[in-house]
């Protein structure tokens, strides 16, 4: 029988070795190289007749007070960074809040953030005894343009261009875009720019305090909508008050349940139970559940997409105050600076299973697992002093969380997320595919 | 292949076959699919060298009206494939020097000069007419080859990435919108087959060769041509595909009709096996071309890139330049467009960015880059479009670092127009001011009426020349690497490119290409003119 040619069993051992090694070493061939940086968030000037003070995660962090003169960012020399204007803090890990305390002694929290280009804000009011106002911040060095859609009770409002400068603030009234409403939700839409917007809930009667807030950004429209923390007011203050507010933005009329759960219990309140409104026109509903749970959670599901909030408000130790607890988005890992603040944080959702380790303010560091009761879908953290920061860690997702500050006279409401996003973007390279049809 | 086929000796029959099984393949298919003009010109032309290339090594037999006719053919081939080029040139370099050095005594007795004045050089001077006329006809580009060797790895237009390793070892060279892997071309089994045979050893040995190359080359991510990819291995399947169809179809046409005659067994399964599976790989190739292979990057009817405002823009005086931003996957992707969209041969001239404008981008997209917009505007961009579908994150970062002013954001995308852009060239007067100077395609000619210094946004290259007066001006750097000039008078301008050197090859080109032409047509007089006598 005729043997194979040696140059042929040449060729091959070559080639089996050449396919051996290109298997072997299996070179990577993406080629996509990586920054990973988190963007400069912005804390909100006072808005507010006290002091607003922005929480740093160290004193060697870099900001920037829009408008400044120079655009330099330059060391913030403070973790307690008292100022009227809005600040623009150097990308970091770790979320920043802001604290302001307006004479009345009530308390507004805000996280400092970089916003999204589509914001809902679920809260506030243009009628006589609101001073709620809106704050647009354009941290960035071209003018910016935001369209603010306003949702009442009655009609949706045309819309409201605004244009705000480089490198600077403007404040608009709720009064201005939606006069006489009791019941307002915004729709900001940012057109260009880098903007981040705060909603201020300030109401006021002739001389007398009724309370303060910021209003968080609500999660976007849908059909299921989660308010983590809701402070059961009842318990602690007079004539207290618990205030559904809920909008479907289309244009189709939407049939809502909601689920009210706590570690008591999970029911569906009596004034909650079927609710039907109408499409484009926010709807307030009172409720006033019978709960012995400090905190509760809300969960809406509806056949049409909703955003929604719920105000607490009440008068505590003789002060009038009331908070929004907005709508949440899933929990991600996230490190908040409270400042001192002492915080009652509320889980929702299947499986809980969170990780807590926070520095108190003597600088002791603690550890804790949440873990969730498995027959109400709840659980919550609640340290026993004041709390400098805090880090949350979870491998589950569908958890949503909010956070309550309760003191003696005020309350407040923050939602458990980070202000900026890791943001991870390849080294841009030449390619001329861009044009190509 | 179908003349290929019946010049290699076979039937009409077999040729048909031979035919239908290359123009089925999923090499010719991709390439079409893709745009591959230099594979499917390839694919076109080898098959004709193969069959008039000497089949022995005797190559001093060969007439010389052949051997430029093969030079002529070779060259143009290669002037579509550089992988080509040199792949040919490194043989016959490789064969010439084995030729010299076989005759080593003899250049050593007499002298290499009395050696090459009185030998008998018929092989040697075959193998360099060979080795050097490809290169000679495709001037200047083959000298740019020696300078970048990394281009003989591209292929003529955008380097799309090629298919998996899987692919390219089952003959198929994949890429984006290409042939799937599912559909094997029957290629691969042929190849068994000749092995198994053990006929045609020199086949198989330079069929294996270049399915190695293949599989390493697939391996390589390439950067050129404006684009990034791995290295498309098309045009040496094709070759393999030649390599091994024609010896398996004379195998076939020898060895069929002997089954008749032969009892039941395995040849006749593997036969049919054979039989059956180039069927059904063809039926394949041709439901995938009917359905899914529509749907190729080079369909027709896709609506424009840049958009028609920004296109028009491209053909006033001042040459704007709009820096396009897209991203694709995960990757953010630019590139710097004079007004339209990308069209044939674009990126084959498309050159690197100045390292000042690609910092720039960089440090734009970082959110670093205070100064981008003045180094972008100084190279005469006036435009920034982010294209759809915009990252949010992108236009934040452009929002917020300033010099940059938004024009519009639509359903395409959004434009920026870069604040204090320059035109093509301009001219600084001693008070600062700026004036735009008109500008051609080419060069400039304008009339200059206040002495200062004359800049060209564009990159660097000495090549510039600048002639006020009938005088030509000194050319200089600037610190971002812009061409400029100080000139101290007023009066007509003439701005040029000039490229000397580009020039002179491209001359030796054409002479070349004219003595090859001649060498290669019928010499001889025709029967009739010849004188009586003479007629043989």
């Amino acid at each position: 029988m005729k043997t194979l040619d040696h140059r042929v069993i040449a060729a091959l051992a070559v080639f089996t070795l050449t396919i051996t090694g290109i298997v072997l070493f299996n070179p990577n061939n993406s080629g996509v190289s990586k920054i990973k940086s988190y963007p400069a968030t912005v804390c909100p000037g006072n808005l507010s007749n006290g002091t607003s003070t922005a929480v740093l995660p160290s004193s060697k962090v870099l900001v920037r007070q829009i408008p400044s003169a120079k655009l330099k960012l330059k060391k913030a020399k403070t973790t307690y960074y008292l100022t009227s204007k809005p600040l623009l803090i150097d990308g970091n890990s770790e979320t920043s809040v802001n604290v302001t305390r307006p004479k009345s002694n009530s308390l507004a929290t805000a996280i400092c953030a970089i916003n999204e280009s589509d914001q809902w804000f679920v809260g506030g009011a243009g009628s006589v005894v609101s001073k709620s106002s809106i704050q647009i911040v354009n941290s960035g060095l071209s003018t910016s343009i935001v369209d603010l859609f306003v949702y009442t009770s009655n009609v949706a409002s045309p819309v409201v261009s605004v244009r705000v400068s480089k490198n600077s603030s403007k404040r608009i009234y709720l009064d201005t875009l939606a006069p006489g409403e009791d019941s307002v939700v915004i729709h900001a839409i940012t057109r260009s720019g880098r903007v981040t917007m705060f909603l201020f809930d300030q109401r006021q009667r002739g001389l007398q305090s009724l309370g303060s807030d910021f209003v968080s950004q609500s999660a976007s429209p849908a059909k299921r909508v989660v308010i983590p923390a809701i402070n059961n007011v009842a318990l602690t203050g007079r004539k207290t008050g618990q205030l559904l507010r809920i909008l479907a933005p289309g244009n189709v009329k939407a049939n809502v349940r909601a689920k009210l759960i706590s570690s008591d219990g999970t029911f569906a309140p009596i004034e909650l139970d079927d609710i039907f409104i109408e499409g484009g026109k926010v709807k307030d509903i009172k409720f006033k559940p019978v709960l012995q749970s400090k905190n509760f959670s809300l969960v809406l599901t509806a056949d049409q997409p909703i955003v929604a909030a719920v105000k607490s408000s009440g008068t505590f130790n003789g002060t009038n105050e009331f908070t929004w607890s907005a709508s949440g988005r899933t929990l991600e890992d996230v490190v908040l600076h409270f400042g001192g603040l002492r915080p009652k944080v509320v889980f929702q959702g299947k499986n809980i299973d969170v990780d807590v380790e926070w520095t108190d303010r003597s600088g002791k560091v603690y550890k804790k697992s949440i873990v969730g009761n498995k027959e109400n879908d709840t659980a919550s953290w609640s340290p026993k002093s004041g709390v400098v920061s805090a880090k949350f860690n979870t491998k589950n997702d569908q958890i949503y969380g909010g956070v309550i500050f309760k003191e003696k006279q005020g309350l407040s409401y923050l939602p458990l997320a980070a202000g900026a996003q890791l943001e991870s973007s390849a080294i841009p390279i030449l390619d001329a595919r861009i044009i190509s049809r | 292949m179908y003349r290929s086929a019946k010049r290699f000796g076979l039937s009409i029959h077999v040729a048909v076959i031979g035919g239908l099984l290359y123009a089925f393949s999923p090499v010719i298919w991709n390439s079409i699919n893709q745009g591959r003009l230099g594979t499917l010109v390839i694919a076109l032309l080898a098959p004709i060298l193969f069959t008039l290339m000497p089949r022995t090594i005797e190559y001093e037999n060969l007439s010389w009206r052949k051997t430029y006719s093969l030079a002529l053919l070779a060259s143009l081939i290669a002037a579509f494939s550089s992988l080509f080029l040199a792949i040919w040139t490194l043989t016959f370099i490789a064969l010439f020097s084995r030729a010299l050095f076989n005759r080593r005594d003899e250049i050593r007795s007499v002298g290499l000069v009395k050696f090459l004045m009185t030998a008998e050089l018929a092989r040697i001077r075959r193998f360099f007419a060979f080795l050097l006329i490809p290169a000679l006809l495709t001037f200047p580009w083959s000298v740019s080859l020696l300078s970048n060797p990394t281009k003989v790895l591209l292929e003529p237009g955008l380097s799309l990435s090629g298919g998996s390793f899987l692919q390219v070892l089952l003959l198929n060279p994949g890429g984006i919108s290409g042939i799937p892997i599912w559909i094997v071309a029957p290629f691969i089994i042929f190849l068994a087959a000749l092995i198994i045979s053990k006929r045609y050893p020199v086949e198989v040995v330079a069929t294996i060769g270049l399915l190695t190359l293949a599989a390493l080359l697939s391996q390589i991510e390439i950067t050129g041509h404006g684009s990034s990819g791995s290295v498309w291995t098309g045009s040496i399947i094709v070759f393999i595909e030649i390599l091994v169809l024609l010896p398996t179809l004379a195998i076939a046409s020898n060895y069929i009709p002997n089954l008749k005659n032969s009892k039941l067994g395995l040849s006749h399964f593997a036969s049919a096996f054979v039989v059956f599976f180039a069927i059904l790989s063809m039926l394949a190739t041709t439901s995938w071309a009917v359905s899914a292979g529509g749907n190729s990057v080079v369909a027709s009817g896709k609506a424009e890139i840049v958009p028609a405002f920004i296109a028009s823009l491209s053909d006033t005086p001042i040459r704007p330049k709009t820096l396009v931003i897209g991203r694709t996957e995960n990757q953010i992707k630019y590139f710097i467009t004079r007004g339209s969209d990308l069209q044939i041969g674009d990126p084959d001239v498309t050159d690197e960015n100045p390292r000042e404008v690609s910092s720039a981008i960089n440090e734009l997209l970082a959110g670093t880059g205070i100064a981008s917009s003045k180094v972008l505007g100084s190279y005469g961009i006036q435009y920034l479009y982010l294209k759809n579908p915009v990252d949010e994150s992108i236009a934040r970062t452009i929002d917020g670092i300033g010099g940059f002013t938004r024009s519009s954001s639509t359903n395409s995308g959004i434009i920026w127009q870069v604040v204090g852009s320059k035109s093509r060239v301009s001219t600084t007067d001693a008070t600062g001011a700026v004036t735009g100077l008109n500008s051609s395609n080419i060069g400039a000619t304008d009339e200059l009426k206040a002495p200062g210094t004359i800049t060209v946004a564009e990159k660097f290259d000495a090549g510039w020349k600048l002639i006020v007066n009938g005088t030509k001006v000194e050319l200089l750097q600037s610190p971002i690497g812009l061409p400029y000039f100080d000139v101290q008078e007023i009066g007509p301008i003439a701005l040029i490119h000039d490229g000397t050197s580009h020039r002179a090859l491209i001359s030796l080109q054409l002479i070349s290409l004219l003595v090859v032409l001649v060498l290669s047509l019928p010499a001889g007089r025709r029967r009739r003119e010849r004188s009586t006598e003479n007629r043989g």
